[in-house]
């Protein structure tokens, strides 16, 4: 596969990484968890479907990486973000396994926590998504498109058959979609660029750190 | 997977709303754990999902929900401070609103389930058609240049294609088949296909997929650190479609 844009030239290889975690150097273990985290992060929250997920299991997936890499596991280092994905893929499906096993979850292997709810941060940032998206929205050319947001992201309803209902085109929907997400993400990063550093670090790390939807 | 490829069969959304097959999300995570772009666009579309589910009743009424916003000045503000006494009144008329916006939104669900159970009985009640083919594996020494050992013409009338794959020494364990065309591209895929011990393995495929030209079914094992592994390769040609 062809380097992806936007990636550090500095970035350490993948097989580099394992090498050096093999060879225990502890600053490739963070470079690791630099590298992948925010990937893995989206995967266990995509698999958390909506429900709490602790900080437990995103150490979990990378204590068990670095056991894995240690103990000469990992047999093709180049595909390394293979191995991480499907780790962190078995790990959540077996962590929901034993929360439905046990009922309400409210004990495990792993320490469940209760949800105390959105904190004073969260609903800022709740508040301040919701308007960006309704700018987003006041931005669009029509009723149609916002028709369009609301039957894919929400209803989750089938491309072919909203295309078919709206008379759209793929290109067309492809487009809608498009410049929804990209305005979103263009006034969410404006905001957070305008926010103090301390705040920012704050914010960043409840967005990319946290796993509740 | 390339961005182009992503963008076009919008990848990212599918995946957030787990529209891909199993197969398709393991690749497209394979690709974006590791890709700056796909973070940030995965991130967008996370986060304006979520913005957007509170928001879901307004938008589902044309009406509340301006095509362009207004920008009230301040004294339009102030007059709408004295009228505050007037949103108990509309509270309930909102929560009205709400409901009538529920109700459409079940009376949706309700069609779609009805639709999805009308298109499975009509798929059940229907009779369908297979052809069977048996697969020899290719060799590691086989050029691509050489004659493909494993000819294939489908007869008309036929809806489902059946590939007996065969191997010397099938091994239990989770499999995950994928069927490239000439150029590499891949044109159908399943994983989590379970084998026990002396169990021969056969996949069924659409015969709408497949035209005349040369084709690899490859088969993978899923190993113990969770990667699947090449296990297997069936090169056919198809030398004649309806």
């Amino acid at each position: 596969m062809a380097p992806h844009p936007g990636r550090s030239e500095q970035e350490p290889l993948p097989a580099e990484l394992v090498a050096r975690i093999l060879a225990g150097d502890r600053t490739a273990e963070e470079a690791l968890v630099s590298k992948y985290g925010r990937g893995i992060a989206i995967i266990l929250r995509r698999a958390a479907n909506g429900r709490a997920v602790m900080d437990d299991l995103f150490q979990e997936v990378f204590l068990r990486a670095v056991e894995k890499i240690r103990a000469g596991e990992v047999r093709e280092p180049e595909r390394l973000s293979g191995f991480l994905c499907g780790l962190a893929r078995n790990l959540a499906i077996d962590h929901f396994r034993r929360e439905a096993l046990t009922g309400s979850g409210t004990e495990s292997v792993t320490h469940q926590q209760s949800d105390p709810g959105p904190g004073p941060l969260d609903q800022v940032l709740q508040a301040e998504g919701q308007e960006f998206v309704r700018q987003t929205l006041a931005e669009l050319p029509g009723a149609r498109d916002r028709q369009l947001l609301l039957r894919f992201y929400i209803r989750e309803e089938d491309k072919d058959r909203i295309c078919a209902d709206l008379k759209l085109s793929s290109l067309q929907f492809n487009r809608v979609l498009h410049r929804a997400r990209e305005r979103f993400g263009e006034l969410y990063r404006k905001a957070v660029r305008h926010r103090s550093p301390e705040q920012a670090k704050s914010v960043k790390n409840q967005v990319a750190g946290n796993f509740k939807e | 997977m390339n961005h182009e490829e992503i963008e076009e069969q919008n990848i990212t959304e599918r995946y957030l709303l787990h529209q891909l097959s199993a197969a398709q999300s393991a690749l497209f995570e394979e690709h974006f754990v590791d890709c700056p772009v796909c973070l940030d666009r995965l991130e967008d579309a996370e986060r304006f999902r979520s913005a957007l589910k509170p928001l879901a009743n307004e938008l589902a009424q044309p009406a509340a929900m301006p095509g362009r916003r207004t920008v009230w000045p301040r004294a339009a503000m102030a007059l709408a401070a004295v009228l505050l006494a007037g949103l108990f009144v509309a509270r309930d008329v909102n929560l009205r609103s709400e409901l009538e916006a529920s109700r459409a939104s079940a009376t949706a669900w309700r069609e779609r389930f009805q639709d999805e159970k009308n298109k499975r009985s009509q798929f059940i009640a229907t009779p369908h058609a297979a052809a069977t083919f048996f697969l020899s594996s290719t060799r590691g020494q086989e050029s691509a240049d050489s004659d493909p050992v494993n000819p294939v013409k489908l007869p008309t009338g036929i809806d489902w294609v059946v590939l007996a794959l065969e191997a010397e020494q099938p091994q239990p364990g989770t499999l995950r088949a994928k069927l490239l065309d000439a150029g590499g591209r891949g044109i159908w895929s399943v994983s989590g296909l379970q084998t026990g011990p002396r169990q021969a393995l056969s996949v069924i495929v659409p015969a709408s997929i497949l035209a005349v030209g040369n084709y690899t079914l490859t088969l993978e094992r899923l190993s113990p650190a969770g990667a699947y592994q090449p296990a297997g390769s069936f090169r056919f040609v198809v030398l004649s479609a309806p």
